[in-house]
């Protein structure tokens, strides 16, 4: 079960590494591409995609009952947000390495939009600052508003 | 309706051994694995896709309302299999599998459910790839019919039990704006809305 809770981690883990390369360079957010060339990350997204589908269905069976080994639906369900969490991290990680040298350019509830410009943990950090001084007075208008 | 149903089931299940390349692609197709994957992919794509703050917003809403709209569609067909056992046809008719022996209920198909229930969701944010996702949808519950281990009643049910759930949860998020708004604003506070 482990080995296979593993190749499932490892499988949601690059298709979805790949499928936010490939929705980033469409939608212009720059700073959470692996390469300058929105083209170039589109084209690495799909094979990461297609190749991580790949090495998981042709290297074993995966048509296995979850008390022989497979998983069950929740189990399914856990590893699929974890591993696409942590797909998450690692793209948030490398696009804030690579824009590190970039200035912080955060604007309240620009959200995803900041990360044209900005890596993320600059736009994390600048909202973060901004909140902790002004959530007292702004919160309920910028929720509820 | 039982008669035609099994009848249908047995018909399809008798091309099985016909073809070894076709059931290769069917055993993979009918995966647990693949298209319940690519439609969550897909709608993973949806979050971060748009590029103006109202496209992004609109499409987070449906990749919300599809989640919802999943996690209900499960729990329809959870609450039924308590009330109601339906044991799979593999168990009723000789069959030639070509999926594991499952040991749930097989009416309604949860597979079915889910999958439709995301399918019919994205289907009212862009017509063309929510048709070819119902399509896909199709095709995976006429997989496991023609795999053995689902009824197509189970199919159609469970499709059924998907569609009603999405198109409820819509509704309920249009007359209830507020709920995805204030979530997905909270969300932007930490950059991933």
């Amino acid at each position: 079960m482990l080995s296979f809770a593993f190749d499932y981690f490892l499988f949601i883990f690059f298709a979805s590494f790949g499928i936010v390369q490939f929705a980033a360079s469409k939608s212009g957010l720059a700073s959470i591409l692996i390469f300058r060339s929105p083209k170039l990350s589109r084209i690495i997204g799909i094979t990461l995609i297609v190749i991580s589908a790949g090495v998981f269905f042709l290297t074993d069976n995966r048509n296995i009952n979850d008390y022989e080994g497979g998983l069950d639906a929740n189990q399914q369900a856990y590893l699929f947000v974890l591993a696409s969490f942590a797909s998450l991290v690692a793209t948030m990680t490398i696009g804030s390495i690579r824009h590190r040298r970039v200035e912080s350019d955060f604007t309240i509830d620009e959200g995803l939009g900041s990360l044209v410009k900005t890596g993320y943990f600059k736009a994390l950090l600048g909202s973060m600052r901004y909140w902790h001084r002004e959530w007292k007075t702004q919160i309920k208008d910028y929720l509820f508003g | 309706m039982e008669n035609t149903d099994q009848r249908l089931l047995i018909w399809l299940n008798s091309w099985v051994g016909k073809s070894q390349i076709f059931d290769s692609v069917v055993e993979w197709f009918v995966s647990d694995y693949l298209v319940p994957v690519v439609l969550i992919l897909i709608l993973l794509n949806f979050w971060f896709s748009g590029t103006t703050i109202n496209d992004r917003y609109r499409r987070q809403v449906v990749v919300l309302t599809a989640l919802v709209s999943m996690a209900l569609a499960s729990w329809v067909v959870m609450i039924n299999n308590g009330i109601y056992f339906r044991p799979r046809p593999f168990e009723e008719i000789q069959l030639t599998l070509l999926f594991y022996e499952p040991t749930d209920s097989s009416f309604p198909a949860n597979t079915a459910a889910a999958t439709f229930a995301i399918s019919a969701t994205i289907w009212q944010l862009n017509r063309r790839l929510g048709i070819a996702l119902l399509l896909l949808s199709g095709l995976f519950g006429l997989s496991r019919v023609y795999a053995g281990v689902h009824y197509p009643s189970d199919i159609i049910a469970g499709g059924f039990i998907g569609v009603v759930m999405s198109l409820i949860v819509t509704k309920f998020m249009t007359v209830f704006e507020i709920i995805p708004k204030v979530f997905i604003k909270a969300v932007r506070i930490i950059c991933l809305a």
